[in-house]
């Protein structure tokens, strides 16, 4: 069963991606991190295949945190999701090895399925 | 006791003793010899008794007269003898008088056998009777044999009497001799001691005395002839302190009399001496008669210009008047007067009953002079005590000045912070608050809608979102404008990258040309907010005041530091008219600016003219 780690400091985001997420598959798993330190925890016990990750933690920076977990676990898959829709943001979460970008103002949940998708089925 | 009563009782006792010795042993041995004598005699009266025996049986035997004289005459001999005997004790009287009845029955028991008539058988070969003669014979015998036991036993008891008497007399001799050592041993050590005791205290006194104590009395405790000789020495030491006592004033009076000559001498010397005083001295010293003549003058009154004194000669001209109002007066003058070409202080010590006067110069140009120069510099020192207490007040004033700018500046930061509150409850009333009331309006709009026409109520709903996206983007620009959440999340150099972009944006007529030369870790975290302030402070500045179309904004590494540079090309101002405007005046930007650079650790600078643009330009070690 794959499984998806949201991280995010705030409660409200994590259930909107979660609750999205869960409407398009229903054999997913998903797990949520409000904390940097938690998402590692999360990740060293479940491995899960799909990250979304925000920037602004409250102990830790989201790019520091993403470019951490493909050091350490490449085949995982790092999403972005931020507020800010600069390009600095977006080229610096590319910098840290993300794989992809998303805007939490406008996200396009087709595309967010289909990241998954890929995921699922390479 | 005297030494030589000692000695004499000390041979009496001596004498005596071996006297009643000498006459012990001499008793001694004549009671030995008369012993002797004694012992030889009982020898010989048993030896005689003996013989007696024999002559007596041969009588008895043989009656012949001839037998009987003999008898008789050797009797006789014994009876001498036994006559001779001497007892000393009893037993031995006991035995004396054993003898002597022996020999009177011997006798009596001879005569009577002598003067028994011849017997019958005479003319048989027999002379008696032989019953009277075994009877006589008998008789006789007990006698005979009585007489030699008593004689021998006396004769033994003598010869013991004479062993015992030969004992006690050497016995005698050994006391004697043990008491003579003992004698001689004891007062060898109480004379010998006694003498010797005494020598030792009068030789230590001898000694002490010799060494110049004379007040030193030997111990005198002794009433013999070695205490007569400390007392002797005693008495001679006194007499000798006596006439030493007498040398010593002798010689005191002698020291005197020398100390005495040579305070004389000394004092002649110092007077000698002293009048050399005045020859000494190097200034003027004179004595000047009533009437103004010389009556002495010091080498140097003769030698000094101006002065050219000489004994017997008049007093120069400008000194007399002072010598004879010194002279009348009667008092001390001191005068400052000039000559040869030097100042002298000139003192008149008038005495009057001897008829002169003292005068003494002192030349006191050099003092005068220092005076001048002390004088002179006490004024600067005024001068300058005056010019430092105004550059004081100065200091107090700008002090002052600055505090009171101070003051102004903390109440226009309050101001401006009550501003900036004000400015940012506009926009949330504005923005987000407008917003909220629109979303509010829309949707109850909405609600009244449902059940009547769906469509509508979707698209009423719809119509919605972008009021909220427009509600949620205000929010964002507010937040960044209070904090940009970029600098924290990206650094300083995107968050610069993005300011950039957003002022053009904002500013449309204004080019921004960015020159970042600066790795993002090369930052201390610190400084960046710092910078981006300034920064954002000095951007709008150019906006509002200088009408700029082209901003140059670099961060660089300049010399070991980190500098940050905006230089626009308005039209810049009067930089000393602004800065030296009323802090009140100024704006709060450059103050601002300034404060946020040297908080921390920086510096900050500002060029401009009228005309010419205006850079401005901050930096902070590397």
């Amino acid at each position: 069963m794959l499984t998806v780690l949201v991280v995010d400091d705030v409660q409200v985001y994590r259930e909107i991606i979660k609750t999205e997420i869960l409407q398009r598959f229903q054999s997913l798993r998903v797990e949520e991190a409000p904390t940097g330190q938690i998402a590692l925890e999360k990740i060293n016990d479940l491995c899960p295949q799909v990250v979304f990750m925000d920037i602004g933690l409250p102990d830790e920076n989201g790019l520091s945190l993403t470019q951490r977990i493909k050091t350490e676990h490449p085949g995982i898959h790092v999403a972005i999701v931020t507020g800010h829709d600069l390009e600095e943001y977006r080229q610096a979460a590319f910098q840290y090895g993300a794989d992809r970008f998303f805007i939490k103002d406008s996200l396009n949940w087709d595309e967010v399925a289909a990241f998954i998708d890929s995921v699922d089925k390479p | 006791m005297k030494l030589r009563t000692q000695f004499f009782i000390t041979m009496l006792l001596f004498s005596i003793i071996l006297v009643v010795l000498a006459a012990s042993a001499i008793i001694t041995t004549q009671r030995v010899e008369k012993a002797a004598q004694q012992e030889r005699l009982a020898s010989k009266i048993a030896q005689e008794a003996s013989q007696l025996s024999y002559l007596s049986n041969d009588y008895l035997i043989y009656r012949e007269s001839q037998q009987l004289k003999r008898w008789q005459s050797r009797f006789n001999a014994f009876s001498a003898e036994v006559a001779g005997l001497r007892a000393d004790g009893p037993e031995q009287q006991a035995l004396v008088a054993n003898i002597q009845a022996n020999e009177k029955r011997l006798k009596e028991v001879f005569q009577s056998v002598a003067s028994a008539p011849e017997g019958p058988s005479r003319n048989q070969g027999a002379a008696f009777d032989p019953a009277l003669l075994q009877v006589s014979w008998s008789r006789m015998a007990v006698q005979n044999q009585g007489l030699v036991s008593d004689a021998s036993r006396l004769s033994r008891m003598l010869h013991q009497q004479m062993d015992q008497l030969t004992n006690t007399r050497s016995r005698l001799m050994y006391v004697m001799l043990g008491l003579f050592g003992v004698f001689l041993l004891a007062s060898y050590m109480l004379t010998y001691r006694r003498i010797l005791k005494s020598i030792v205290t009068l030789r230590a006194g001898t000694a002490v005395i010799g060494s110049g104590n004379l007040d030193f009395i030997i111990e005198e405790k002794k009433n013999d002839e070695i205490g007569d000789l400390s007392r002797a020495f005693n008495q001679m030491t006194i007499n000798l302190k006596a006439v030493t006592a007498s040398k010593a004033d002798l010689e005191r009076e002698v020291t005197e009399r020398k100390r005495a000559e040579e305070a004389s001498r000394e004092a002649l010397e110092r007077a000698v001496w002293l009048a050399r005083l005045p020859e000494e001295n190097p200034n003027p010293v004179l004595r000047v008669s009533a009437n103004g003549t010389i009556l002495y003058c010091n080498p140097a009154s003769a030698e000094i210009p101006g002065w050219g004194c000489e004994a017997g000669q008049p007093i120069q001209g400008s000194l007399l008047p002072l010598v004879e109002q010194a002279m009348t007066e009667v008092e001390e003058t001191t005068q400052e007067m000039e000559l040869g070409g030097r100042s002298y202080s000139v003192s008149m010590t008038p005495f009057p009953a001897e008829g002169y006067a003292n005068v003494y110069g002192l030349d006191i140009t050099e003092r005068k002079k220092a005076e001048e120069a002390l004088h002179q510099r006490t004024f600067e020192l005024q001068r300058l005590t005056e010019t430092l207490e105004q550059r004081v007040q100065a200091r107090t004033e700008e002090l002052a000045e600055v505090n009171k700018t101070l003051r102004e500046l903390s109440s226009r930061l309050l101001s401006a912070q009550e501003d900036e509150r004000k400015r940012i409850a506009g926009e949330l009333h504005d923005t987000i608050g407008s917003c909220l009331t629109g979303v509010k309006f829309m949707i109850q709009n909405a609600l009244q809608q449902i059940g009547k026409d769906s469509n509508v109520t979707k698209e009423s709903l719809s119509s919605v979102i972008p009021m909220i996206q427009e509600g949620i983007e205000e929010c964002r620009r507010m937040q960044q404008d209070l904090r940009p959440s970029i600098l924290d999340d990206l650094g300083l150099l995107p968050t610069l990258s993005w300011f950039c972009r957003r002022y053009q944006a904002i500013y449309t007529g204004v080019k921004v040309e960015l020159e970042q030369t600066f790795e993002e870790r090369d930052i201390p975290d610190s400084l960046k907010i710092v910078i981006y302030r300034i920064t954002q402070e000095g951007m709008n500045n150019i906006a509002k005041h200088s009408k700029a179309d082209v901003v140059h904004l670099s961060l660089r590494k300049m010399d070991g530091r980190i500098e940050l540079v905006f230089k626009d090309n308005g039209q810049g101002f009067d930089l000393k008219k602004v800065l030296g405007s009323e802090s009140t005046k100024r704006g709060l930007g450059l103050t601002s600016m300034r404060e946020r650079a040297e908080l921390s650790g920086g510096s900050f600078a500002i060029e401009s003219a009228e005309g010419k643009g205006t850079t401005v330009r901050a930096s902070w070690p590397f």
